[in-house]
């Protein structure tokens, strides 16, 4: 099957200092046109207007954490059917099962090497297809 | 009745100690929002160091956070059962 290039990416984010990397990251070598946002309302608040091909939210968040974020963005008909990636932390793996209950493509754990974060994406992207 | 008398003196000695308790059962709460917010600061250093090449103060943020995590499930435990005694 055809996959659709990956272009546009809804990231979300608390932690300022992994939001300018991961932008780094994805801007620069993936190419990737990104819209990083703070938390899980501002991410509801800009998703609908940006038409991200995918999100990719960080788990542990102050207020609303990444699979609230997400199951609140479910809720929007035009984004229900967007594929989303977790990031976590190593101390949440064991917690990856109940992350998988959400329906998502896979879970990037921290810290990872933010120069292969690009080709990690691309080949999570390609394999839901596969 | 030396026994009945210490057991009088007790339930006394008991009942003023629950109520002391009390003003510990408040502290450990307090407490327990000091410890949120020092496992938010830890994982914060943890994840951001490690990509940011300091793998070994990610390494050590990570076992305080692993530690942290276990010790916020006790302390919860701890304030439940005073709670529910008290």
């Amino acid at each position: 099957m055809l996959t659709t290039a990956l272009k546009r990416i809804l990231y979300v984010e608390d932690e300022t200092d992994i939001q300018t990397i991961v932008k780094l990251s994805l801007e620069t070598i993936g190419n990737y046109e990104l819209k990083v946002c703070s938390s899980g309302k501002e991410a509801l608040a800009e998703a609908q207007n940006f038409k991200p091909d995918l999100f990719l939210l960080d788990v542990m968040m102050p207020e609303m954490d990444g699979p609230a974020t997400l199951k609140e963005l479910r809720k929007i008909p035009e984004l229900k059917n967007i594929p989303a990636v977790f990031i976590t932390a190593k101390a949440q793996v064991h917690e990856v099962s109940s992350y998988k209950e959400f329906g998502v493509l896979d879970i990037i754990v921290k810290p990872f090497d933010p120069v292969q974060l690009p080709l990690t994406l691309k080949a999570i992207w390609e394999a839901k297809d596969a | 009745m030396p026994n009945e008398d210490f057991q009088e003196g007790y339930e006394i000695l008991r009942k003023n100690f629950a109520l002391k308790l009390k003003d510990k059962l408040a502290e450990l709460i307090s407490a327990e929002k000091n410890h949120k917010e020092l496992y938010q600061i830890v994982h914060n250093v943890s994840g951001s160091c490690g990509m940011f090449g300091f793998p070994e103060i990610s390494e050590a943020a990570y076992k305080l956070e692993e530690n942290l995590k276990a010790s916020r499930t006790l302390l919860t435990d701890l304030i439940n059962e005073m709670e529910k005694e008290l």
